[in-house]
């Protein structure tokens, strides 16, 4: 059974913080633009960049299973 | 009665079940079914369709001439186009690499999702979508914008299905490895969905001369039943006036026009006419049976009328929403 939930503010700018390391604040922003951070919980922890309306069908799935292509996602 | 002497003689010639010819002989004549044989006997050109969620028509095209291809545009869609020469392998480019392509094996598996009009902003579920070929046309269609369930049960494909989309750079995707007749458990309406459904694949033979005997008459029926059964289940998945696109690169009619006539029989479906001038109307008859006569908005596609690999494409409609748990 996964989870899916947005990041907590915590959350949010620790990935934001390590991804701005890594790309660079252009890229960061580019790929960050009108998406938001969701952690899916389940056995392993993994955290997506999905566009706000793909979140928003996420969350309305009743059968909530880990999916095998969700957004850009980091593991 | 057709001439099974003549079925006989030309399922050795060229290599099929003889149960195969003779059913061709029904549907076509003669001289049909001779001619379809023969250009099964050709390759269909590979095709390219420009990912313009990363690149322009024009952009990708001038960077293909200038290394030496020769491409021919594919008539009814004005982002694809067929590959006549290519100096290197398709799937080494650079370009292929940087996700500004994808390679259809034939015209024919462009049509579907060009039937289907997929707008930005809608829900759509691809239910047989791996390995991500026409969902990642759908997202280009969608500019990435709404969302789409990719669906599949096959664990290889989807692998694949995964990284063609991150290649191309599609975002808008929830995909899972499942059988698409549990969907409705999702308890999710959508705007539109593609069934590209499993099949015998009879209309690949051009590409894939294997097909020729790797079929047998009770593989048609399996699949028809599976076919009948998974579109079944997702009309429970569509809102009103919801349209469903259903296609198979089969010729066989019990995997096709009966298909749809069984589901017109159980649910409140119509077919829609479909906006491609080319294509052959669907069979109202054949071998024995007798379907709806709106079946004729159907569309057949075949290699020696279309240069297309042999395919079927329908398009319903639902008159009212169904209850999930029907």
């Amino acid at each position: 059974m996964i989870k899916f939930r947005e990041a907590t503010v915590k959350e949010e700018s620790k990935i934001r913080k390590s991804l701005h390391e890594w790309i660079g604040k252009d890229i960061l922003e580019k790929i960050t633009s009108g998406k938001v951070l969701v952690i899916g919980e389940g056995k392993i922890k993994e955290v997506f960049l999905v566009p706000m309306e793909v979140y928003s069908v996420l969350k309305k799935l009743k059968d909530v299973r880990m999916p095998y292509y969700l957004g850009l996602f980091f593991r | 009665m057709i001439d099974k002497g003549l079925a006989k003689k030309l399922a050795e010639k060229y290599g099929y079940h003889t149960y195969m010819i003779e059913r061709y002989l029904e549907l076509f004549g003669e001289d049909e079914t001779i001619k379809l044989l023969e250009a099964n006997e050709k390759p269909l050109n590979p095709v390219i369709r420009c990912n313009t969620l990363k690149i322009s028509v024009k952009s990708l095209i001038n960077r293909l001439l200038a290394k030496g291809f020769k491409l021919e545009k594919v008539p009814w869609i004005d982002y694809a186009f067929q590959v006549v020469k290519s100096p290197f392998s398709l799937g080494s480019t650079t370009e292929y690499l940087m996700g500004y392509y994808y390679i259809h094996k034939g015209m024919g598996s462009l049509l579907p999702v060009h039937v289907l009009d997929p707008k930005p902003g809608e829900i759509i579920i691809d239910a047989a979508a791996a390995p991500g070929g026409k969902t990642s046309q759908i997202a280009q269609l969608m500019e990435n914008k709404g969302v789409i369930l990719a669906i599949d049960i096959n664990r290889e494909r989807m692998k694949a299905l995964r990284s063609n989309l991150s290649r191309l750079g599609v975002e808008n995707v929830i995909a899972y490895r499942m059988d698409a007749r549990d969907l409705p458990k999702f308890g999710i309406k959508v705007d539109k969905i593609l069934l590209d459904a499993p099949c015998t694949g009879e209309g690949l033979i051009p590409i894939d001369k294997s097909r020729k005997k790797s079929r047998l008459i009770e593989d048609i029926k399996y699949c028809s039943t599976l076919q009948i059964s998974m579109l079944s289940a997702l009309l429970k998945c569509l809102k009103e006036n919801g349209v469903v696109v259903y296609s198979t690169c089969s010729i066989a009619p019990e995997e096709n026009e009966l298909v749809i006539h069984r589901i017109l029989e159980q649910f409140p479906v119509s077919v829609e006419k479909i906006s491609l001038k080319d294509g052959l109307s669907g069979f109202t008859e054949f071998f024995g049976y007798k379907v709806r006569e709106e079946l004729r908005k159907a569309a057949r596609f075949y290699p020696h009328i279309h240069g297309t690999q042999g395919f079927f494409i329908c398009k319903l409609k639902l008159r009212e929403e169904l209850d999930d748990k029907v």
